[in-house]
């Protein structure tokens, strides 16, 4: 079904049916299209089978948009004759409605069973890879070539979208931030959660009640005390009191910890453990929060303003290296009988990826921090520290990230199986080879189910941060639903959608890649 | 050499899991602790190499005690197969094996070809095995990877926590002669854990018995068998343990190798006078040359038959004899069940190399004390 809407606001529109349009039988085509997988079904052989449904799922999303866009085109032709005489004709669109989300969404579930069928037959992840991006290539070209203009949203991102591009990868930079933050944090208190059994109800209660807070009250919360906090000097306020306070209480923590574990009555040397590690809160939270801030605002720009692209280069293309390095498996042969060379490679690109992200972030943070003479008369303010804006938003989700992080590191660790612990003591491995050569790798798949559950979660959670000014895709939310646009809350949630998305399956690929095979669960693995 | 001396582990709820354990394990000795479950052997093992610590007492390891031997450095140079297997299922076969050689920063060579050896030890082809990850092997295959695995640097000292627990009669019993001929040849000082008291008889040099954390008996299989101090013991070892005594006794000795034969082409006229020449109702008939067993024959059936070979009883060797490596208990075991009062020996090509008589065995289970003289001197060593 189609809706012509005669401006961005309308309430008033008219409605057609795909079929009913006059003398026009093209659109049938999709409908007995839709039937055909129903037959293909009988085909036994699985190899055929799957190439089958594989061509039909993406002729069916490339289809299920262009017929419609047509159609839209044709309405759209005849707009003011279609529309109501008294209404207010201004970028006149077409929004589709369910029958094209469904025919998307049905051509997806044939392409993914037909992308199963060919997995079981063994076709190999490259093929399927490709095989599995034709439709979206299809629709990207579509939308390139301007063919899906009528459609409303793709009007809204001709109209409002020069900003799409900056958005998303602004929304992206808060995601990844605090979940880096989030992962340091997370993964630390979820290890000694599971090292004490005594912390650990206190660590996983706390974490949990922090997920209870409506995000709006949180950044009522955080406002006064980090407004406050912008306007302190970064140099005689902050490094001067922060830095030693943190080192103060981490010696005292571990001496604590090591020697009073031997000399201190049991309850005394938790309270003085507890005491400390309120105590470090402050200093903590302060020296955290700076480093995000940094983080996120140099990344931001690392990202967005292109001056140093030689390393952004690299680093995109050893990124894209080891993805593809990801896709060609460990099945391949010719590597699978050269592990070494393999690993080496591997170990380059990562190298790779890693100096060049290193450098372009150093480089850009050269540019964005203050000079010598400068230096000392910034305000925390100078580094992002607000209360409004980017800040309290990365605080925030920063936070909401720590819950399916905190329990998936604690679950994870928590299982591992106490006689392959054993095991590896009894062969003399020392509690950090056991920790980074047993523990890590047998909970990382459980610990990267948190990862990837946080990531999606923060994508949706990171359109909040505009109601404070922190911008990336919430400003299109939060203006369409000021303006009561419709189109204009599609555009910045269909993005945000397919962030999910994408994220979700590149820390698949990820997880895959860093997994063990004697620990991968079969099925595992999106395309 | 092991010394445990007055061991104790009591856990905070104060039980007494071993008590005041005193034992010594010679160098170069297999010591098999056995008893029920609960006793204390795994907590035992396991002060051994410090995984637990020890309340009360010490343990000496080559003189040396384990306290004052960094934990990681101990351990690295004992062996130890944990009762749970505990293979680590991220790694492939070769990396499980792998463990301790990599942590003692062996070179890659050196490495590959230490595991392909020890694979083809317990019975697994390395080319098919190697790359497999512990899911994907059963459990008795998991459980020789567990074995080859506690053997990967060769250490000194082996702890084996029922290592063969998981394994088929048939492959247990290949690995335990593996196992006796590694530990005969190189000289290892192995502690060994079993339920099975056959396995606790072949196996150990000394047999130390525990019940609730005490140590009940600790001698060779030999005395334990002859002279269980005591009812529990006795009733451990199980009421056969006359039986089993014979069981560790090779027939050689008891071998009567003047045996009365014919050759298969003899004459019935031949066979019947060499049985009266010896005074006895039958003969076995053997190949001329190879002398190898074909069968026996006696003396009624000569009476009515017109040649040897149609008197003659026909058997594979395989059949009626037992072999000269047998023990007294194997002999038995096969004179009771074909109803033999005799039963001819052959070596291993099925020559008749002499006979045992079922009198024999018998006063060997009566009469004469099977432990020799050396072994009886010792018995007082836990006194
Ligand atoms: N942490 C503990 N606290 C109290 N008692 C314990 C503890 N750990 C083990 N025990 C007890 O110590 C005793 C000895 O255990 P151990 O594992 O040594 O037995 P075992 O002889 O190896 O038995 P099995 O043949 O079943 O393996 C058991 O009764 C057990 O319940
Ligand atoms: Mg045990």
């Amino acid at each position: 079904m189609l809706i012509v809407v005669p401006n961005a606001q309308a309430v008033k529109n008219v409605s057609f049916q795909l079929l009913e349009l006059q003398g026009d039988y093209r659109y049938a085509v999709l409908f007995f299209l839709s039937l055909v997988p129903m037959v293909v079904g009988f085909q036994s052989n699985q190899l055929r089978r799957g190439w089958l449904l594989v061509g039909l799922g993406n002729l069916m999303m490339i289809l299920a948009l262009w017929l419609p866009a047509v159609a839209a085109k044709e309405l759209l032709a005849n707009a003011l004759d279609i529309l109501p005489t008294d209404t207010f004709v201004r970028n006149p669109r077409v929004r589709p409605v369910s029958g094209v989300a469904v025919g998307l969404m049905g051509g997806y579930i044939v392409l993914f069973s037909g992308l199963l069928d060919l997995r079981k037959a063994g076709v190999s992840q490259v093929i399927r890879f490709f095989a599995g991006i034709v439709g979206f290539v299809g629709i990207y070209w579509l939308f390139d070539s301007g063919r899906l203009d009528a459609f409303s949203i793709v009007l809204e991102y001709r109209v409002n979208g020069d900003n799409l591009s900056n958005n998303l990868i602004k929304q992206l930079t808060y995601v990844l931030v605090s979940l880096i933050t989030g992962l340091v944090i997370g993964v630390g208190l979820g290890l000694w959660a599971s090292r004490q059994a005594r912390v650990a109800p206190i660590i996983l209660y706390v974490v949990g009640i922090i997920q209870t807070i409506p995000s709006l009250a949180l950044f009522g919360l955080l406002l006064v005390p980090l407004s406050n906090l912008g306007r302190q000097q970064i140099v005689d306020d902050m490094l001067v009191y922060v830095i030693p306070a943190l080192i103060g209480v981490s010696v005292l923590f571990v001496i604590v910890e090591r020697i009073g574990k031997r000399y201190l009555p049991d309850s005394l040397h938790f309270g003085a453990l507890v005491v400390l590690g309120v105590g470090a809160l402050v200093p903590f939270f302060l020296s955290t929060l700076m480093v995000i801030s940094l983080l996120f605002q140099v990344s931001l720009r690392m990202l967005t303003n292109g001056t140093h692209s030689m390393p952004k280069t690299i680093f995109l293309m050893a990124f894209v290296g080891l993805f593809a390095l990801t896709l060609l498996g460990r099945r391949t042969h010719a590597l699978r009988r050269r592990p070494l060379l393999r690993r080496r490679l591997r170990l380059a690109l990562t190298v790779a990826a890693f100096g060049a992200a290193l450098v372009t972030f150093a480089l850009t943070a050269n540019d964005y921090l203050p000079t010598e003479d400068t230096f000392s008369v910034w305000t925390l303010s100078d580094i992002g520290i607000k209360g409004l804006g980017e800040t309290p938003s990365l605080v925030a989700l920063s936070l909401y990230s720590l819950l399916p992080l905190v329990r998936n590191t604690y679950a994870g660790l928590n299982n591992v199986d106490n006689a392959i612990i054993d095991s590896g003591r009894g062969m003399g491995m020392t509690p950090r080879q056991i920790f980074f050569k047993i523990e890590l790798p047998l909970a990382f798949p459980v610990i990267m189910a948190g990862v990837r559950s946080a990531a999606i979660a923060l994508v949706g959670i990171a359109t909040i941060a505009a109601v404070i000014g922190g911008g990336a895709l919430g400003e299109y939310v939060v203006e369409g639903a000021n303006r009561i646009s419709l189109d204009l809350i599609l555009l910045g949630t269909l993005p945000a959608i397919l962030l999910a998305f994408m994220l979700d399956a590149g820390l698949r690929a990820l997880e895959a890649f860093l997994t063990s095979p004697g620990i991968r669960q079969q099925g595992q693995g999106g395309l | 050499m092991i010394e445990i001396r007055n061991v104790s582990k009591i856990y905070p709820n104060g039980f007494r899991a071993v008590d005041g354990l005193s034992l010594s394990i010679p160098k170069g000795d297999l010591v098999v602790f056995i008893g029920p479950s609960g006793c204390g052997k795994t907590t035992t093992m396991r002060m051994i190499n410090r995984l637990i610590a020890i309340s009360t007492g010490e343990i000496l390891i080559e003189g040396r005690n384990n306290q004052e031997i960094p934990a990681e450095e101990l351990r690295r140079n004992i062996g130890y197969a944990i009762q749970q297997i505990g293979l680590f299922p991220h790694m492939t076969v070769s990396q499980n094996i792998a463990t301790v050689p990599r942590l003692l920063e062996w070179d890659e060579g050196r490495i590959r070809r230490r595991v392909d050896e020890l694979l083809e030890l317990v019975g697994l082809d390395p080319d098919l095995y190697r790359d497999k990850f512990p899911r994907q092997l059963s459990g008795g295959q998991q459980q020789r990877v567990g074995v080859a695995r506690a053997l990967g640097a060769d250490p000194p000292i082996m702890l084996m926590d029922e290592p063969f627990g998981a394994v088929d009669p048939i492959t247990r019993e290949i690995l335990q002669d593996e196992f006796i001929q590694i530990q005969h040849a190189v000289e290892k000082t192995i502690v060994f854990v079993t339920h099975d008291i056959d396995e606790a008889i072949k196996m150990g040099d000394r047999i130390a018995i525990l019940r609730d954390g005490k140590l009940v008996q600790y001698d060779t299989p030999e005395t334990l068998l002859e002279k269980p101090n005591g009812r529990f013991v006795r009733d451990f070892v199980g009421a056969d343990r006359q039986l089993k005594r014979l069981g560790l006794v090779g027939i050689r000795e008891l071998l009567d190798k003047q045996v009365v034969r014919v050759y298969m082409d003899a004459t019935a006229a031949q066979a019947k006078e060499v049985m009266e020449k010896n005074g006895v109702r039958s003969v076995f008939v053997v190949e001329r040359e190879t002398d190898i067993l074909r069968g026996w024959v006696n003396k009624e059936a000569l009476e009515v038959a017109d040649s040897l070979l149609d008197a003659m009883h026909e058997a594979p060797y395989s059949d009626i004899a037992v072999r000269e490596r047998a023990t007294a208990r194997e002999a038995l075991s096969a004179m009771v069940a074909r109803g033999f009062r005799v039963t001819p020996v052959v070596n291993r090509e099925g020559r008749l190399v002499g006979t045992i008589r079922l009198e024999a065995i018998q006063e060997l289970a009566i009469y004469n004390p099977v432990v020799p003289p050396q072994a009886l001197g010792e018995a007082t060593l836990n006194e």
